[in-house]
């Protein structure tokens, strides 16, 4: 076919001249989002449920069912879906990477990102839950990025006091801790 | 609202992993439970570190002391208590960040011009596969390659028995400088920046799979722009074949008092390493520059700092 022999330019045209078949998502308190096809396939548990719902033939996207996100709230769901679609635009769909790899570990937060995660810590978390429970590994990382930049900023009695964490060591164990984290404390003290 | 306490094990995991090693150390003191997770194995797959990690034993103020606590104790063979659990064969990755740390080869006075403490950690990682250096700045001396320095730098810091098995050598943000000695208004640097490469490192760790990894880096640039360095390079005087390029020189055509025109005009400048034609090039500029407007512009232009 003479398409495929084309040079890439001619693939675009034809992305751009299609309409994108449209999918509907449904976040847990029942908001319903309308999102094009590609971009709600960044999430590989939506690509499942897709390809499930779907079957092998090409449905009548508009008929089907909204897929119900039971896990994701709307304000969550919409922040997650600004994501999809501003990295889809920008990046494309996100590279096949072996389930084991660590590299996306080593990958620079963007600008936009960083700005994009500017939220408070309660729905930073919720992000995090969202994009784990959607298997959206990027975003995960990026907010998993996030939240230790923040550990690393706060002393221990800080981190316990923002999060509402007790302090479960005995005593003895805190001192035992304590004693091996000697050579790194002064480090801290000194900050 | 959630909070991190409402985190699944694999997501607390995966946020610990984004921690520096150091941070890492301070907050198992948080709770039992971060202890636990912080102390698993998958946890520390991947070890970020910088160069505060190994001056954190010092409790002197001076920044001298410090570095020389931190040397001393890098070489120190003793276990680390609070290491425990957090290095050791499970290790995959360690990433070193630099930030703009200057290394140099070693000339075997310098111990310290090493990225600190990376022979001590290796030994304490002895099945990661992979090391990413981010943020260096490698400067090279008169005679070095970016390749030969870059197999310096691992030969010698690993020269313990039995030697580090590094699969991967990652660069990330790292620039080499570059110097031209001997002009008349003293040395010029330059730096050429390597924005992310990966080098697969094979047992011999050949010198050529670095210059080949290297070289769309060092000279990004067209045939025309060697062409360019060809015909022009004969132009430069005869001091410059007496100081800045001598070493050039004599890396082609053996040890002599002096270098001909006529040398300069035979060199085989297609093949020549890219480093060379960066200090042909670097002359150029400089004289043009200075001396003699007439030789022509490059058909490409080099960086701004390069100018």
């Amino acid at each position: 076919m003479a398409a495929t022999a084309g040079p890439s330019t001619g693939s675009g045209d034809v992305k751009a001249a299609a309409v994108a078949p449209k999918v509907r998502l449904q976040s847990g308190d029942k908001e319903i989002f309308i999102v094009d096809l590609p971009v709600a396939k960044m999430s590989k548990v939506i690509k499942g449920m897709i390809e499930d719902l779907a079957g092998e033939e090409d449905p009548n996207w508009d008929t089907l069912e909204p897929i119900p996100l039971s896990n994701v709230s709307g304000p969550i769901l919409r922040k997650v879906i600004t994501w999809m679609e501003h990295h889809y635009k920008n990046d494309g769909p996100e590279p096949e990477r072996p389930e084991d790899d660590l590299s996306h570990f080593t990958d620079e937060i963007s600008d936009w990102d960083e700005e994009y995660i500017k939220v408070d810590q309660g729905t930073l978390f919720e992000l995090i839950l969202a994009s784990n429970y959607l298997n959206i590994k990027k975003l995960r990382t990026v907010g998993c990025k996030t939240v230790a930049n923040v550990l690393r900023k706060l002393s221990v009695e800080e981190i316990r006091e923002k999060y509402n964490i007790e302090n479960d060591f005995t005593p003895e164990e805190e001192e035992a801790i304590r004693k091996e984290n000697e050579w790194c404390e002064d480090q801290d003290a000194s900050k | 609202m959630a909070n991190i306490k409402d985190l699944p094990h694999d997501l607390l995991v995966d946020i610990f992993t984004c921690a520096d090693l150091r941070t890492r150390i301070k907050i198992r003191r948080v709770c039992c439970y971060w202890k636990h997770v912080l102390l698993g194995p998958l946890t520390n797959q991947l070890i970020q570190v910088d160069w505060a990690c190994f001056e954190a034993r010092s409790w002197r103020r001076s920044a001298w002391s410090q570095y020389y606590q931190s040397a001393f104790m890098v070489r120190d063979e003793g276990e680390v208590p609070c290491l425990r659990g957090l290095l050791g064969k499970h290790v995959r990755h360690v990433i070193y960040v630099g930030r703009g740390l200057r290394v140099r080869p070693n000339n075997g006075a310098a111990y310290y011009d090493y990225p600190v403490g990376l022979p001590w950690l290796a030994q304490r990682t002895p099945q990661a596969e992979t090391l990413q250096l981010e943020g260096f700045l490698f400067q090279l001396f008169g005679g070095d390659s970016c390749a030969t320095f870059l197999r310096s730098l691992l030969l010698n810091e690993f020269e313990e028995e039995p030697p580090h098995k590094w699969r991967y050598l990652t660069l990330k943000n790292c620039d080499f400088l570059f110097a031209l000695n001997g002009l008349s208004k003293g040395s010029i640097y330059w730096t050429v920046r390597v924005p992310d490469l990966t080098i697969e490192l094979d047992s011999d760790l050949t010198l050529s799979r670095f210059t080949e990894a290297l070289m769309p880096f060092l000279w990004p640039y067209p045939e025309e722009q060697v062409d360019w360095v060809r015909r022009n390079a004969p132009l430069l005087p005869r001091s410059y074949r007496r100081r800045p390029l001598f070493g050039t020189l004599r890396e082609f055509l053996g040890q002599r008092n002096s270098y001909s025109i006529a040398d300069v005009e035979a060199l085989d400048y297609k093949h020549m390493p890219k480093e060379s034609l960066l200090q042909f090039a670097r002359c150029l500029i400089y004289h043009k520059a200075r001396k003699n407007p007439s030789i022509p512009e490059p058909p490409f232009a080099f960086p701004d700092d390069f100018q």
